[in-house]
């Protein structure tokens, strides 16, 4: 197996998907957020980005807290440890892909 | 998978500077700072006179204490309203947007305790040109985190204040402009929260820029050359003499010339905790340029010109330095202090 072919192979098949990978950069960077704030950042519609965070939260990349106090109940979507590493990696076999790619 | 590979670097990069500029100042605070901040410029002054106040130290920690007040209502009122209305569109206020709004109340913190220090140690004529430099400062900071044109303003804003101390502008002309740019310049801004396509590109933004330059500028020229007009006196000036014939009957507004070389004794009464009381001593100075003051109902107003150039007011105008005082003991002699003092007015150096 070539290096180029170990790299594809060692992307993270959660992450190698684009609106994913969108979602855990955004996440990375602005912390924690609602679900309305992530639809109007991708652009999407709720139940694309309803399917995607549900894939994420599974995997454990993605978690999620209740907020309540004055004012409408809110969900708070961050990036978690895991997702954390998870994303790093990606990001670090992409660019290793790149470089391949020359 | 080359291109597969750079479009999805570039979408992360795309996404993850999206999460970076999370800060986004909501119109209400704009309209909220923005018109307190010129009514306080406008109205502080005022409220808290002379009459109402006769002791200075009275006056300005009772004026200080009021800016507080409602500087940190307005804090307040803000935060949570700006709070408020995220949660009812479901949005939050990112990490960053919470740790600069730290910030700002510290630059406002510092303005007030700005105005404070100048009203007891002096160089309040720089007070207005510094609060520009410092609110722009603010928005600059916020606008390295936003996708608002907040860097633009706060560029605009600290200019104008460093312009205004260096072009050496009148102080009412710098209290004018400072709250015209705070009470029309923020609401103006505001606008661009409303209507994101106004500034949404490079030459949209710098159009808009100009325009809100504008809009501050003009209004601030226009009302200036008016309040400047309103006050030149309407009449020819008499001699001394004249006046002194006068006498007693002279009523209204009277414009008296005092030509260079004219002999004006100063008055000085010197005291403090370290000197005593002494009576006050006469110091004869003589006029180098002619001077028309305006006397109305028998008392100076403030209004003078100088060799016959523009009409100005020496509240703002007419400035005292010490450029030296330095003390001396030398065997033999008494203790000597040789103190020197520059008078001027603004427009005649």
């Amino acid at each position: 197996m070539s290096s180029k072919e170990t790299a594809i192979h060692e992307l993270d098949p959660i992450l190698h998907q684009p609106v994913r990978t969108r979602i855990a950069a955004y996440l990375s960077t602005r912390g924690e957020t609602t679900f309305t704030e992530l639809k109007s950042a991708l652009g999407i519609t709720d139940g694309n980005l309803d399917a995607h965070l549900k894939k994420l939260t599974a995997a454990e990349y993605v978690n999620s807290r209740k907020e309540t106090g004055d004012g409408r109940p809110q969900t708070m979507y961050f990036l978690s440890e895991t997702g954390t590493v998870a994303f790093e990696t990606y990001v670090t076999t992409l660019q290793k892909l790149l470089a391949l790619d020359g | 998978m080359p291109t597969n590979t750079v479009n999805q670097i570039e979408s992360i990069r795309e996404m993850m500077a999206s999460g970076h500029h999370s800060v986004r100042i909501e119109p209400h605070t704009l309209v909220l700072w923005g018109t307190t901040a010129a009514l306080l410029i406008l109205l502080t002054a005022h409220i808290f006179t002379r009459e109402l106040f006769p002791v200075p130290l009275v006056r300005i920690l009772s004026s200080t204490g009021f800016i507080t007040a409602v500087v940190t209502l307005v804090g307040i009122i803000d935060f949570r309203k700006t709070r408020n209305l995220r949660r009812e569109r479901d949005e939050t206020l990112s990490f960053v947007q919470l740790q600069l709004t730290k910030v700002w109340w510290l630059l406002i913190a510092l303005i007030v305790l700005l105005d404070l220090g100048m009203h007891l140690f002096g160089g309040g004529y720089l007070f207005f040109g510094v609060a520009l430099v410092i609110i722009g400062l603010a928005f600059y900071i916020n606008g390295l985190f936003s996708k608002q044109m907040l860097t633009w303003i706060g560029l605009c804003l600290m200019i104008m204040g460093v312009g205004s101390i260096v072009l050496n502008l009148p102080f009412p002309l710098m209290k004018l402009l400072a709250a015209i740019t705070l009470g029309v310049g923020f609401p103006l801004m505001a606008v661009t929260s409303y209507r994101p396509q106004l500034t949404a590109t490079f030459t949209r933004r710098a159009l808009f820029t100009l325009f809100w330059l504008l809009a501050v500028i003009l209004p601030t020229a226009g009302i200036y050359t008016i309040q400047v007009q309103s006050t030149i006196p309407v009449g020819s000036p008499l001699s001394l003499d004249e006046y002194n014939a006068k006498g007693a009957t002279a009523s209204g507004e009277t414009i008296v010339h005092l030509p260079a070389g004219t002999k004006i004794p100063v008055h000085i009464a010197l005291g403090g905790n370290v000197v005593q009381h002494a009576d006050s001593m006469t110091i004869p100075i003589q006029l180098s340029k002619p001077i028309d003051v305006v006397v109305t109902n028998g008392e100076l107003d403030g209004r003078y010109r100088v060799a016959e150039a523009a009409w100005q007011l020496r509240h703002y105008d007419f400035r005292f330095g010490i450029d030296k005082m330095h003390a001396t003991l030398r065997p033999g002699k008494e203790p000597q202090v040789d103190l020197h003092i520059r008078v001027h007015s603004k427009k005649t150096h």
